[in-house]
């Protein structure tokens, strides 16, 4: 059996034509001479025509327009004025940015997402734990998530960075009080929620913003 | 491998400010971004979300799209990373993710793959396979995707995905009670292997 192991490869790729013709040769010598070859051949082509024959799934065009509209949405209706969502984007995308009190200490930064789904807020909150905990949690996805802002290189006609505004603007307050130990507030609309969340190398606490009482996890 | 025109046109006109570019491509793409985002997480609502993270990141990084290579191809990159991104989230969140004592499906429904009524066990069985190997196999077999377009998309060599590809299909026939190149051995119990 474990003589094939090569060669049940080779006879794999038969099933979806992913061998050159030299390969293919080979691949029907195998499968015409051994049994354990034909009957893998079986199987890989069995399981490739049951994938292709899986319906292909469609967008409904209510959920067309949702996508539409909510990248509209992140893009115009980040809480507060925009000069504000300008500059909690840059905190998120340039790193973690320590804000100042009045008395000039230094303050754990604010970062307000703005309207997110609870799977985005679940994945800011994974990635900021991760930064906080020193570790490389953040994939290539949340990394395409961060970069723009920072390399500036938008197309969109609305674009945040105009005017310098990120320098003006002053960083939202969290409604309730930080518990020891964290290092970054997050501020997130979920589903109409307002939703608060004290980050720390730890973990990330979760509370609803109006009531400072603790929820689950998205 | 360029973009094509009609999409170069639509990138273009929506930079210019054309409200109707961005839903134009929304509609072009979005059916298969949904594909590819349902396919690996196999829960349309998580697929959604993918789905809308993939035409986000689109929305915001238009400009930085190379023209060179195809908008279907960067779209499905962003789209894998996306759901394989919200599938670790996801399992990792799970305290319970299959109960003990999983019955194996019936051997003789591995010779019936193609049959309407076991697309939900071969869609369990995907979901149940490592996400790589899904979406490997996912992009080769179900979008019927090229290797080398795969390899792109994955961003690992072509043999990895073909590699991939072949131990998916293993995995994925096993689950479904017919173990590849073991005719007449031993049968391993179906789902062991998440």
């Amino acid at each position: 059996m474990t003589g094939h192991a090569h060669d049940l490869d080779l006879v794999a790729g038969l099933a979806g034509g992913l061998l050159d013709p030299a390969e293919e040769e080979e691949a029907l010598r195998l499968v015409t001479s051994c049994d354990v070859c034909r009957h893998e051949y079986g199987v890989q082509q069995r399981i490739r025509e049951g994938l292709a024959a899986l319906p292909p799934p469609a967008l409904t065009e209510t959920e067309r327009e949702t996508i539409v509209s909510a990248a509209r949405r992140r893009r115009s209706l980040r809480p507060g004025p925009i000069l504000a969502a300008a500059a909690a984007v840059v905190v998120v995308a340039v790193g973690i940015t320590a804000a100042l009190d009045g008395d000039g200490s230094e303050a754990a930064p604010v970062v307000d997402l703005g309207d997110v789904t609870a799977v985005e807020l679940a994945a800011e909150l994974d990635r900021l734990v991760a930064e906080e905990a020193g570790g490389e949690e953040t994939t290539a996805f949340l990394e395409e998530r961060a970069e723009p802002e920072a390399a500036g290189a938008s197309a969109e006609p609305d674009t945040e960075s105009a005017g310098g505004a990120e320098e003006e603007a002053p960083p939202p307050e969290p409604p309730c009080e930080a518990p020891p130990g964290s290092t970054v507030t997050v501020l997130a609309v979920v589903d109409g929620r307002e939703l608060v969340a004290f980050v720390s190398p730890d973990g990330a606490v979760l509370l609803d913003a109006g009531t400072c009482a603790p929820v689950s996890p998205p | 491998m360029t973009a094509d025109p009609v999409d170069v046109g639509l990138l273009d006109a929506f930079a210019a400010g054309d409200a109707t570019a961005f839903p134009t491509l929304v509609e072009r793409h979005g059916d298969l971004v949904f594909s590819v985002c349902l396919r690996i997480l196999g829960d349309r609502d998580l697929a959604l979300d993918a789905t809308q993270e993939t035409f986000l990141t689109l929305f915001r990084r238009a400009g930085s799209f190379r023209r060179e290579s195809k908008l279907s191809t960067w779209l499905y990159r962003v789209a894998v990373n996306a759901s394989v991104d919200i599938d670790r989230r996801r399992r990792r969140h799970l305290t319970a993710v299959l109960p003990e004592g999983h019955d194996p499906p019936d051997p003789a429904a591995a010779d019936e793959l193609a049959a309407v009524e076991l697309r939900p066990a071969l869609e369990e069985a995907l979901a149940a396979i490592p996400v790589e190997l899904r979406a490997a196999v996912v992009l080769v077999d179900a979008l019927d995707l090229g290797l080398a377009e795969a390899a792109d998309i994955l961003g690992v060599p072509v043999g990895t995905v073909k590699s991939r590809v072949f131990r998916a299909r293993r995995h994925l026939a096993r689950l479904l009670g017919d173990p590849p190149g073991n005719r007449g051995g031993p049968r391993r119990r179906p789902m062991e292997e998440r």
